[in-house]
């Protein structure tokens, strides 16, 4: 598609009159010329010459930079968008020192399989197509035996993925002698994918690395990249233990970007209740896709892609037109391997014109040029809006990106203010390499690589904040627990892995939980694995009788075997889907951190009141889904009830708690209400902060867990719980607890400027209960009192309250 | 921020009884709790059983009478068993095939070390690690070495033990002392387990990494007797073939809990008996190779026998270089209806071009999937009757019994179709 079609297609959906009335923002991000730099002067004339044959006789100004700072031995990261040539900031200085020493290997990490595969096909290019002498494996899970051993001995280059690292490398690095003996060079793509509990994982099996690689007699240097995220500097030394100086400054082109926020129309203003994110969106992608444009749309939920998809496929056949040659495929985690390959290939050659997907499709997997992307509902983060978007152009000409709101108090936030959308800076990205259960997890697999020295610290925790002799002592704690167990023999002077049995086997770095729920179908008698779930999420979303959608077809759970880890479906076509209501109850176990929040009621007397109190410790969660809704299609209406029968998850983990004690400016608020309303006054103001906190952490609000007491049993006294939702903690409850402030003074204004009367769902939400409570609403409670007793609350709690 | 306070947190979960090492892990159901501890030595061990360990570290274990100190936490001890090797074997016969390779001869991928020819008995050295796991990794020890050879009409087998951890050169540097430069190995699955380990250990020493021929008597007993015996671990092989009871023994899966339990407490009664299952098998090792010598020594004496699977011993030989008497015993085999003797000898005839001979086995061989597909492609591609061969693949379709093979059948079915129509 020509530049001047694109553009035109894009303005007239923009000014179509049944569009535009819903178009509340456009911003026009305009194309930008290169900035270029020549090449290297040291480079090696072969490595030259493979450039220029590709096309490449100068380099953009950030690829020179990165080649600068590797050769002369610096950790970097390089922080660019899509499509800006970052593969060549870490090619170009690898492949040189690759040439410059014969001996030499270096390490490319991806986050996932798909990804390694991709780079591999485009290394080669570089490799052969000027001849250049450097061997080039993919080693993981999918490399067969015999390649194995060629890999390990004479890949120069070995890309993998961190659980091949976790599980098959490290664990038997004695094979890979040669390799870490010379390894001068580890690359880390797609760094923001390493945050939250996974990358919590990731820093482990880095520290790992390093340590085995010294025992090896070398260092090697770090090159990561990432997408733009508020704290590159700060996730890169995370994970790598290191300082490493970030370039940020991006020399490639880019072509115009049309980005609009599409806020779908009010039907019920008093309630505040809008059309549907998702019809809404799958309606805008199917103008689009009629228009011949490739469009890709992203969707929260593996369950709401299946039901676009879906939807749009059913508004495309039309048997009177062409429209039902267009494909439209799902695109999710747990689809089977080889569906999702087969579906990247019909989007790069052309077979398939749109996808629905979810954020699986945000890592830089290459499924060709794409004109727009549609995004359902605000990401829950800014960096993954922004790597949303940037799937459509990635050719240079113009694209578009939609941003569908939904009824969330931060998509309506988000909406209201696009000037704080595109001002702000994007938010950080943070992980917890010390949580305990993941540090004691990798501290057992490091055991079994190589004996611990007395004194050894496990990880080096430069630029942490902790010396050296913490860190070490530390390592002996944990060591300790180890030797308490059996696990570990202390002798000699050193610490030995003394136990049978494989310790990586058993720790997934991707959930909380290694067991994964294998999902059979058994329509017709037969026995086919059609995909897997972990088992918390299986409890919550493939119970007895729920409705589960595959590739867009429907199938109803027959018996979920927890034991087993096992569910048996059934294919059947129902009009409605499945949700479950989930029961939380915490028990708080430390209280590591207790603070006073302060707020100045009369700053001119500067007059200091305790408006809160927060504690910060571990808790033990106890979730259990007990029933669940039927919500019929296109609708979603409730059309009836079921039952739950599964045991409860449990899990440790790191909370925050806000507390409003009497005397404090929220618990003075708070008095005087009665319990009811009490109730729902702490529901709705958690919810609103809850829905808010992803403007300020890099997350999904799904990665938090949340609780309200009106009389905490604990504490005794009201309380909102954040926590993080998985075991052992992720570090964001905490680091809300942080940005409390502005994350109150955000969800005051979201709450002020609503223009409902007594709550939707775009504030404190319209049932005032608590996540997973069901009771019916005491028809006493009057939405707009709720309203404003949630206001107030959140007044006492900003530190601007004015007397 | 996190990192300055995960001692506190670590500690204070201890001390509120909260976790345990094995418990930090998330809590699950009840049916996953086994997962995590499966190698976990026995809960009794915490600081008592440590302090314990200390007290008895003065005792020498009692397992250990009979043994000389080598080294500060190594030991040895010299064990005579009786001699049956002849005085040469010929190593050729004892190769690994890959399946590939089945049908012609030559040496099989995957073996580390040259595999010898003619090899005087003197200098095979039979060897077998004791570990402290199955599951290989760097984190996996051997504690227990045996090495037999022959010495004045007898098999003396030398046995090393590792009585601790920081004693693990010293223990290595004494096997390796048993295995001179010129020796050649022989194992039971040392191809994928012991010499691996070896290897492994040495490196993880900074000891160099030793590089000897190899026989791995595996390969030729899995050939000669799986089939027959309805297995092929050392332990079957030496009942049924050797006729060997052994009076008292220890299951290998306990091994390695019995050597943790002697580290904890400082002894462990029945390590006695591992040390006699590790010397056992080196010396079982020995009489099984001088058994299989001898079958390769003189094969037509077991074409008519039912003892050794023909087949298997067919292919030893052609892997050895002797074709033709490889190929008499294949042919006896099918001669008894032995469908995998018939397909190698057919995929051997179609790679010679001797296509009256695959033409007579093929007509031989019994009517299952994998004789029909064969069926299916000699009509194809020698005869050229397509109707044939799709009536063969059609045949073959309907006794298909896994997934795959029904959709190879299917696909081999729509070729055809599409061959023969293009034909028409």
């Amino acid at each position: 598609m020509s530049n001047e079609t694109a553009t035109g297609i894009i303005e007239g959906l923009l000014s179509n009159p049944e569009v535009a009335p819903c178009v509340a923002h456009v911003e026009r991000i305009p194309a930008r010329g290169a900035s270029w730099a020549p090449l290297p002067g040291d480079l090696d004339p072969a490595l030259a010459r493979a450039l220029s044959a590709r096309g490449a006789t100068r380099l953009y100004s950030h690829q020179a930079r990165a080649y600068e700072l590797a050769r002369s031995g610096r950790d970097f990261v390089v922080v660019t968008p899509t499509a800006s040539g970052k593969t060549l900031c870490y090619n170009l200085p690898v492949v040189q020192t690759l040439l410059e020493e014969p001996e030499s290997r270096a390490l490319y990490l991806f986050p996932t399989k798909a990804l390694s595969q991709d780079q591999q096909s485009e290394l080669n290019e570089v490799a052969l197509g000027g001849d250049l002498p450097i061997k080039v494996y993919t080693y993981d899970g999918d490399t067969p035996d015999s390649l194995r051993v060629a890999a390990r001995d004479t890949g120069r280059i070995v890309i993998s993925n961190p659980d091949m690292l976790h599980s098959g490398v490290l664990p038997n690095h004695s094979k890979w002698i040669h390799f870490f003996s010379n390894l001068r060079f580890v690359v880390v793509d797609e760094m923001h994918a390493y945050r939250g509990i996974f990358g919590s994982h990731v820093a482990n099996v880095l520290r790992r690395l390093r340590r085995v690689a010294a025992f090896y007699g070398s260092d090697p240097r770090f090159i990561l990249c990432s997408a733009t995220i508020g704290n590159p500097e700060g996730l890169a030394r995370s994970l790598i233990g290191r300082e490493a100086v970030a370039i940020s400054e991006n020399g490639a082109p880019r072509g115009e970007r049309v980005v609009a926020f599409y806020n779908p129309p009010l039907v019920d203003p008093v309630q505040g209740i809008r059309k549907s994110t998702a019809t809404e969106s799958e309606a805008l992608a199917v103008r689009l896709l009629k228009a011949g444009v490739k469009t890709i749309l992203f969707a929260r939920s593996r369950l709401k892609v299946e039901l676009i998809a879906s939807y749009i496929s059913s508004a495309l056949a039309n048997p009177y037109t062409d429209d039902g040659r267009i494909k439209v495929s799902p695109y999710r985690s747990g689809l089977l391997p080889s569906e999702r390959r087969a579906i990247e290939k019909g989007l790069r050659e052309g077979s398939i014109q749109g996808v629905v997907s979810t954020n699986a499709l945000e890592l830089g997997i290459d499924i060709g040029g794409l004109d727009a992307s549609v995004v359902a509902g605000f990401p829950g983060g800014f960096a993954s809006f922004w790597q949303q978007a940037g799937r459509a152009g990635r050719r240079g000409s113009t694209s578009l990106a939609v941003l569908v709101a939904s009824s969330s108090p931060l998509d309506q936030y988000i909406i209201a203010h696009p000037e704080y959308f595109f001002g702000r800076s994007p938010e950080r990205a943070l992980i917890d390499p010390d949580n305990p259960y993941v540090f004691m997890d990798h501290l057992k697999c490091a055991a079994f690589e190589l004996p611990f020295k007395e004194g050894e610290a496990f990880g080096d925790r430069e630029g942490q904040g902790a010396d050296g002799e913490d860190a070490a002592a530390e390592t002996e704690e944990g060591l300790s627990l180890l030797e308490e167990e059996g696990i570990v023999r202390r002798t000699g002077g050193r610490w030995y892995w003394s136990a049978d049995g494989y310790p990586s086997e058993k720790i997934s770095l991707r959930s909380a939980t290694a067991d994964n729920v294998v999902i059979v179908d058994e329509t017709g008698g037969g026995g086919r694995v059609i995909g897997e779930m972990d088992r918390p999420s299986a409890k919550e979303l493939i119970f007895d009788d729920a409705v589960y959608i595959h590739l867009g077809r429907q199938y109803i759970v027959r018996k979920l075997d927890i034991e087993n880890r096992t569910c048996h479906v059934a294919e059947k076509d129902v009009d409605y889907w499945t949700d479950a209501v989930v029961k939380t109850d915490i028990e708080v176990l430390t209280e590591d951190e207790r603070v006073s929040l302060e707020s100045r009621r009369n700053a001119a007397a500067g007059e200091v009141l305790v408006a809160a109190e927060c504690v910060i410790g571990d808790v033990l969660v106890r979730s259990q889904a007990e029933k669940f809704k039927k919500l019929r299609f296109h609708t979603h209406e409730n059309v009836g009830y079921g039952e739950i029968s599964l045991p409860p998850e449990e899990m440790q983990t790191r909370a925050a708690a806000l507390l409003f004690p009497p005397g404090t400016a929220a618990g003075d608020s708070l008095s005087g209400s009665h319990e009811a309303l009490k109730a729902a006054t702490l529901a709705g103001a958690g919810r609103l902060l809850h829905d808010i906190a992803p403007a300020f952490l890099m997350c999904d609000p799904r990665d938090l867990g949340r609780a309200e007491r009106v009389r905490d049993p604990h504490f005794g006294t009201s309380a909102i719980y954040f926590y993080d939702k998985y075991p052992g903690g992720t570090g964001l409850a905490e680091a809300l607890a942080r940005m409390i402030g502005p994350a109150v003074e955000a969800a005051i204004e979201r709450l002020s400027t609503c223009g409902c009367s007594g709550g939707c769902p775009s504030c404190i939400g319209v049932d005032f209960l608590g996540p997973g409570e069901t009771r019916a609403v005491p028809s006493a409670i009057d939405g707009s009192e709720v309203k404003s007793r949630a206001l107030a609350l959140l007044r006492a709690l900003s530190a601007e309250t004015r007397g | 921020m996190a990192g300055r306070r995960l001692k506190g947190r670590l500690s204070r979960m201890r001390e509120l009884g909260l976790v345990k090492a094995s418990d930090l892990r998330p809590r699950s159901d009840a049916a996953s709790a086994p997962e995590g501890d499966v190698g976990s030595p026995p809960a009794k061990a915490g600081r008592g059983a440590i302090a314990r360990a200390a007290v008895a570290r003065g005792a020498l274990p009692s397992f250990l009478d009979g043994w000389e100190r080598i080294g500060e936490l190594a030991w040895s001890r010299t064990l005579r068993k009786r001699d049956r090797l002849p005085d040469s074997i010929d190593a050729a016969p004892f190769r690994r095939i890959s399946s590939r390779a089945a049908i012609s001869r030559g040496p099989g991928k995957g073996d580390a070390a040259p595999c010898p020819g003619r090899v005087d008995s003197g200098s095979l050295r039979f060897f077998d690690f004791e570990t402290t796991g199955l599951s290989g990794g760097t984190g996996t020890i051997a504690f227990l070495a045996a090495v037999a050879r022959r010495e004045g009409g007898e098999l003396a087998v030398r046995q090393f033990f590792l009585e601790d951890y920081p004693g693990e050169r010293a223990f290595l540097e004494a096997i390796l002392a048993e295995l001179p430069e010129e020796s050649v190995v022989v194992t039971y699955n040392g191809s994928s387990f012991d010499l691996p380990l070896l290897r492994t250990r040495c490196v993880m020493n900074g000891m160099e990494a030793p590089s000897r021929s190899h026989v791995d008597a595996l390969f030729a007993a899995r050939r000669l007797w799986k089939r027959v015996c309805g297995g092929a671990s050392l332990g079957l092989i030496e009942r049924e073939v050797l006729g060997v009871e052994r009076q008292e023994d220890v299951p290998g899966s306990m091994i390695p809990g019995l050597y943790f339990s002697y580290l904890r407490s400082g002894d462990e009664p029945l390590m006695r008996i591992v040390m006699s299952h590790n010397a056992d098998d080196v010396a079982s090792l020995a009489s099984l190779v001088a058994r299989a010598d001898s079958i390769f020594g003189d094969p037509r004496r077991h074409a008519g026998s039912s003892s050794v699977d023909r087949a298997g011993l067919g292919r030893s030989l052609i892997a050895a270089g002797r074709e033709a008497e490889g190929e008499e015993l294949l042919e006896a085999a099918l001669g008894d209806g032995d469908e995998a003797a018939g397909l190698l000898l057919s995929r051997r005839y179609r790679r010679s071009g001797r296509i009256e001979d695959r033409g007579r086995v093929i007509a031989m061989l019994p009517e299952t999937y994998r004789s029909d597909v064969e069926r299916a492609k000699f009509r194809e591609h020698v005869a050229r009757d397509l109707p044939a061969a799709l009536a063969w693949a059609e045949k073959a379709a309907g006794l298909a019994s896994t997934e795959g093979e029904a959709m190879a059948a299917e696909a081999r079915i729509e070729r055809l179709k599409g061959k023969h129509g293009a034909g028409l």
